[in-house]
Formats: C-alpha cells, sequence, structure tokens
C-alpha cells in the first residue's frame, strides 16, 4: 500500500511542478516540488525509497526537459541517497528539523544544478545564483512548510503511520 | 544479530543500486540528445496528461471572464484588420504575378494550449497538448499572436515538447525587415537573444525588427521573433553584438499555433514558354527533400490541372510539348 501510495504521489508532484508550478511562479521564480518531495520521502521513509523515488522522479522531470536529460535524475537520485541515510539520525517529530535540513539541501542543489547550467558561461553564473537560485530556494522553503505538514499527515507516507 | 544483518545488507546494496543509478544518469546527460526515450516519453505522457490537462483545465476556468473581455476586445481590432489585410493580400497577390514571384506561403495552424513547462529555469521548453493525433510532427514551427516560440523536439500521440528561443540549441535564421541584413538568433543569456555572424558595420539598428528569413527550411519565412535592444561593435571582433528582445512574453503564453505542411505544395509555379516547346517547374527543394513521393503526386496533379487549363486554351498546339525543365 506504501509503495503504491509513493509511487502515486510521485506522479502528482512530477505533474503539479509542469502545470502548476508556472501558474504559482513569482517572476519566473518557481518552487521546486518535486525536490520537497523527494527529500520528504527519502527522509521520513528512509534510503532505499529515496533512491527509487529521487531516481524515478528525476527520471520523470527530465522526459519533459530534453536539453537537460540526466541533470535531475542524477541530482534527485543523489539527494534521495544522502538524505535517505540521514532518517536514522535526524528525523524526528518536528517539522522544522525537515525544513533546516531541506534549505540546506535545495541550496547545495540550485548551486550544482546552476553549475550544469551555465557551465558554458561562469561569468553570468554568479549573478543567476542570486537573480535566480536564491528567490527559488526562499520560495521552496516555504511552500514547503505547508507540504511537510500536510505530507506527514498522510496516512503511509510518514514513517509513524 | 540477525536484525543487523539484514541491515547491513540492505546498506551494501542501496549503495550498489546508488552507484548503478548515478553512473545511468550520468551516462544519460553525457549522451542526452541520442537516447531514443520516445515509447518511455509516450507512457509518461499519457500518465501526466489528464493531472496536466486537468490543472490547465482548472486554471482557465479561473480566468475566464477577464479573458472572454480581453478576447472580445481583441476581436474587434483584429476583425478591422483582417479586412484591410486581405485587401493587401489580393493585391500582393496580383503584384507578385505580375512581377513572377514565387507565391507567398499560406500557413496550417493547428492551435494548442500549453499544459506544462519545464521543470528548470526559465521556459526552455513547453509542453503542448497537440500530439501526433493532431498531426503535430516533430521540427514543426510553433508560433503565438505575437510571433515565434519555437519549434516542436519532441512528439506523444496525445502531447509535444517544444524548444523555445530561450533553449540553449535552438537556432533561427533571421533577416531584419528595414535593411535586409541576415544572420543567427540564438539563445545569449536569462532572456537575451543575439543576432549571431553580422559582419561588423552592417546596417542594424536599436528597434530593427527580427524576422525569420526562411533559410533552412524549418521556418517559414516572414514570422516575427523580435527587437533589436542593443548593438555593439568592436574592432577586436570580426561579428557585431547585437542583442534582440523576442515579441513574445513566455511567462505570459498560454497558447500557441503549430504551423503544418504549408497549403502552398512543392510545386510553386508551372508555366509554358510562348511557343508551347517547354514547360518550366519552379520547385520548393526543402520540400521535395523532405517528402519526394508527395512531389511527384503534387507534379503529377499540377501538371494535369495545367495541361487541362492548356487544352482549353489552346489544344492544338499541346501535342509540341516535348520537355520539362526543372
Amino acid at each position: 500500500m506504501r509503495v503504491f501510495l509513493v509511487i502515486l504521489f510521485m506522479i502528482i508532484f512530477v505533474a503539479l511542478q509542469i502545470s502548476l508550478a508556472p501558474i504559482i511562479s513569482i517572476k519566473e521564480i518557481a518552487p521546486n516540488l518535486v525536490l520537497i518531495f523527494v527529500f520528504f520521502v527519502a527522509f521520513s521513509l528512509g534510503q532505499t525509497y529515496g533512491i527509487w523515488i529521487g531516481f524515478f522522479s528525476g527520471f520523470m522531470s527530465d522526459l519533459f526537459d530534453s536539453t537537460n536529460f540526466g541533470l535531475n535524475m542524477g541530482l534527485f537520485l543523489i539527494v534521495g541517497f544522502v538524505i535517505g541515510s540521514m532518517k536514522a539520525r535526524f528525523y524526528k517529530d518536528n517539522v522544522f528539523v525537515d525544513i533546516i535540513i531541506f534549505a540546506i539541501t535545495i541550496l547545495l542543489y540550485e548551486i550544482v544544478y546552476a553549475l550544469f547550467l551555465w557551465q558554458f558561461s561562469v561569468g553570468i553564473f554568479f549573478l543567476n545564483i542570486l537573480r535566480y537560485s536564491i528567490p527559488r530556494v526562499f520560495y521552496s522553503i516555504l511552500i514547503s512548510l505547508f507540504l511537510f505538514s500536510l505530507l506527514r499527515k498522510t496516512p503511509h507516507l510518514a514513517p509513524g503511520n | 544479530m540477525l536484525k543487523n544483518h539484514k541491515k547491513n545488507y540492505l546498506k551494501s546494496f542501496n549503495l550498489w543500486v546508488f552507484i548503478v543509478l548515478l553512473l545511468f544518469s550520468i551516462f544519460s546527460y553525457t549522451a542526452r540528445g541520442n537516447l531514443k526515450l520516445d515509447f518511455t516519453r509516450g507512457i509518461s505522457s499519457s500518465i501526466l496528461y489528464p493531472f496536466e490537462k486537468s490543472i490547465t483545465f482548472i486554471k482557465n476556468i479561473f480566468g475566464l471572464y477577464r479573458k472572454n473581455t480581453a478576447l472580445r476586445n481583441e476581436i474587434a481590432t483584429i476583425s478591422l484588420e483582417i479586412q484591410r489585410c486581405a485587401n493587401i493580400k489580393r493585391e500582393n497577390r496580383i503584384l507578385r504575378e505580375l512581377y513572377g514571384f514565387k507565391p507567398m506561403f499560406d500557413f496550417n495552424l493547428i492551435h494548442c494550449e500549453i499544459i506544462g513547462k519545464s521543470p528548470g529555469l526559465y521556459n526552455k521548453s513547453l509542453i503542448i497538448d497537440g500530439g501526433l493525433e493532431d498531426g503535430i510532427g516533430k521540427n514543426m514551427p510553433v508560433i503565438s499572436a505575437n510571433g515565434l516560440v519555437g519549434k516542436i523536439i519532441e512528439t506523444t500521440q496525445k502531447s509535444s515538447e517544444l524548444s523555445t528561443l530561450y533553449n540553449r540549441n535552438f537556432f533561427v535564421s533571421a533577416i531584419d525587415l528595414r535593411s535586409r541584413v541576415q544572420g543567427i538568433v540564438k539563445w545569449q543569456r536569462e532572456k537575451v537573444l543575439i543576432l549571431d555572424d553580422v559582419p561588423l558595420h552592417s546596417d542594424v539598428k536599436v528597434e530593427d525588427t527580427l524576422l525569420t528569413s526562411g533559410m533552412g527550411g524549418v521556418f517559414p519565412k516572414g514570422i516575427f521573433i523580435g527587437r533589436v535592444t542593443k548593438v555593439k561593435e568592436s574592432p577586436k571582433e570580426i561579428v557585431m553584438h547585437i542583442e534582440i528582445e523576442p515579441f513574445v512574453d513566455f511567462s505570459l503564453l498560454e497558447s500557441v499555433f503549430a504551423i503544418t505542411e504549408s497549403s502552398t505544395s512543392s510545386i510553386l509555379s508551372i508555366s509554358v514558354t510562348d511557343n508551347l516547346k517547354m514547360v518550366m517547374v519552379h520547385i520548393d527543394m526543402f520540400k521535395v527533400i523532405k517528402n519526394p513521393q508527395s512531389f511527384s503526386l503534387n507534379l503529377s496533379d499540377n501538371f494535369n490541372q495545367k495541361i487541362g487549363f492548356f487544352k482549353k486554351c489552346r489544344s492544338s498546339a499541346l501535342r509540341n510539348i516535348n520537355d520539362v525543365m526543372f
């Protein structure tokens, strides 16, 4: 049941990222909903879920961005693996712990993503980090506050349920 | 003891799975563009399509009243413009015939809703609700009311992915409306496009309008691309640095039109010499190369039509036609 639910949520989150995120974007800054979900699954359900969900949600996202195919797949996979291994040490019944670790994760993700995206034009890398990546980090953290609380209450998705 | 053993096994298993999947991701990234993912993309699109369509539908309902009012105003303005254009078009056709110019393309448009945008920064690619079922194919140009949007790069049965002007792999041959200077439009950074390959001291000025030049065979001639915002010449460079702002605001884009095969066939014109001994056929080579079968059909159709026409006029002289020149 848990596996089925996690897969269903993964599909929903990828669909939301593609169609809802652009609608709720502010000046083209959209939250990274898929990363929020990958992080939540890895952090609450552990490494095995983290790896597979990270890989497949990245794969599905990349199918709609052929130019950078493989980039999200690899990055979400790493997030799933690393965050999944932190579950035993850091997971507590407090959503703010999730938020703090998520903030660090998304910041690193955005930096690595930007590095890949602008690898041919280093001069504009820092400018884009400040102009796009940092606002995206803050927007995603804001959305994650709401989503983490919601996902924790969803049956079968949090470890206690 | 057994629990610990199981835990260690799971950890090492996860590590191996992680390594294999990571290598796969790296391979995919390095080989991107060469991977054949049509089948996977088809399945994925079919799963996500209902979600994307529903979200777009809900979004559209909310903006319906505002959109309706705006469209009514737009229709009134466009109706007047169509009347004016119809007259100009007729004049243009007559003049073209008089001077023996090729006929202009008439576009066949397929309307598509944007149901998704690529997850990355900027709108590098968009997902539209038209696919193979609707007659949309790879490399078809996509436009909006304001100008060029991009071209189709991937298609599935129900949806397609289009690469916008902001994609780093997107290039389009352009021409300056005023001075007829030609160059290649490509993405440079953020929302800035450049007109490349324009020699120094060429006549390009700020506020000039750029259109597609029709070179390359993908984009028809005369689609609006953008406006020149900055022109810089440096003696160290061999080409000018020209920045362009596209006419299309990608953040506000809700629907687009894919241009299918234009209604003009690969045969542009067939004419017969005065002595009726030679037939001259003007053809569009890009279309012939793309679809040689359709060309031969078009040729026979056009030829029969033309022969029919001449039969009516000078049936006795028709037997003298013995050569077809391309």
